[in-house]
């Protein structure tokens, strides 16, 4: 057989937790929150306070959450 | 013995439908969000079937910028659009940009770049786009990120969201290597355009 093994579901698997990175296109300072309904990537969600450009979803993903 | 390969398939496409419900991106949208940013305003035009096309300036070249329409779960018609876009506008590059399966042992979310056409599904696409660029003579470049048949399809990884830059820096660097000034090119993000907008 050829086909590439890739072993059976991991039950242990971690949850991943969905965070949403905002953006100032400009200033690019990132900001990372949980994930909300309505979030797209590339949707533009206001005005940056320091330089009056839009603040935009650069990226969505799954991450585990880390432990304090 | 094809029963563990099979569970993990049917694991993964269980767990996907949380993600398209929430309509969140998945590991095959990277093609799409890597394209997608680069068409952010720019006028959008309909080409094909849930697919569009922007123009854009890079390093003064005119870039045709191709991918699905967002953010619905589709992966549109790349076949048909970059058939007509290359009879159209005679570029003379193509760059596309994909998901592609890595290895076992390789790492998620590493860019990989090379010749040829990178498109998966049945082949239709695959076939439209090569046979339109070996008749226009058109050389064919590919950039894909590596991920698995599951996280392909499962929510995206922040290992494959995070090579965006990367993959970005890479089409700057081919455009100026193999392009001149003036020079028409054709950018296509292949994939499932879930939760990305352009
Ligand atoms: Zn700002």
């Amino acid at each position: 057989m050829s086909l590439p093994i890739m072993g059976a579901p991991d039950k242990k698997a971690k949850k991943l937790t969905v965070y949403t990175i905002e953006e100032c296109v400009k200033c690019k300072k990132p900001d990372k929150r949980e994930f909300k309904d309505g979030d797209l990537v590339h949707k533009i969600l206001g005005k940056c306070k320091d330089c009056n450009e839009n603040i935009m979803i650069s990226l969505i993903y799954g991450e585990e959450p880390k432990k304090n | 013995m094809i029963i563990p390969f099979l569970m993990l398939q049917a694991d993964a496409l269980n767990k996907a439908m949380a993600t398209f419900k929430k309509n969140q991106p998945i590991g095959d949208a990277i093609g799409p969000m890597i394209v997608g940013k680069l068409m952010l305003e720019h006028d959008k035009h309909d080409i094909a079937v849930d697919t569009v096309y922007a123009e854009s300036d890079i390093s003064g070249r005119k870039a045709i910028l191709v991918t699905a329409k967002g953010p619905a779960g589709t992966v549109g018609q790349p076949g048909n659009a970059v058939q007509e876009l290359i009879n159209k506008e005679n570029p003379s590059l193509l760059i596309m940009i994909d998901a592609a399966l890595k290895l076992e042992g390789e790492k998620t979310g590493e860019v990989a770049e090379g010749i040829g056409a990178a498109i998966g599904g049945i082949g239709v696409d695959k076939f439209k786009i090569e046979e339109a660029a070996t008749n226009s003579n058109l050389p064919v470049y590919a950039i894909v990120v590596k991920q698995s048949l599951v996280e392909a399809i499962s929510l995206m990884t922040k290992e494959i969201a995070e090579s965006v830059d990367t993959v970005h820096n890479i089409i700057n660097r081919i455009i100026e290597e193999r392009t001149n000034p003036d020079d028409k090119i054709i950018i296509v993000g292949v994939g499932n355009t879930i939760g990305v907008i352009q």
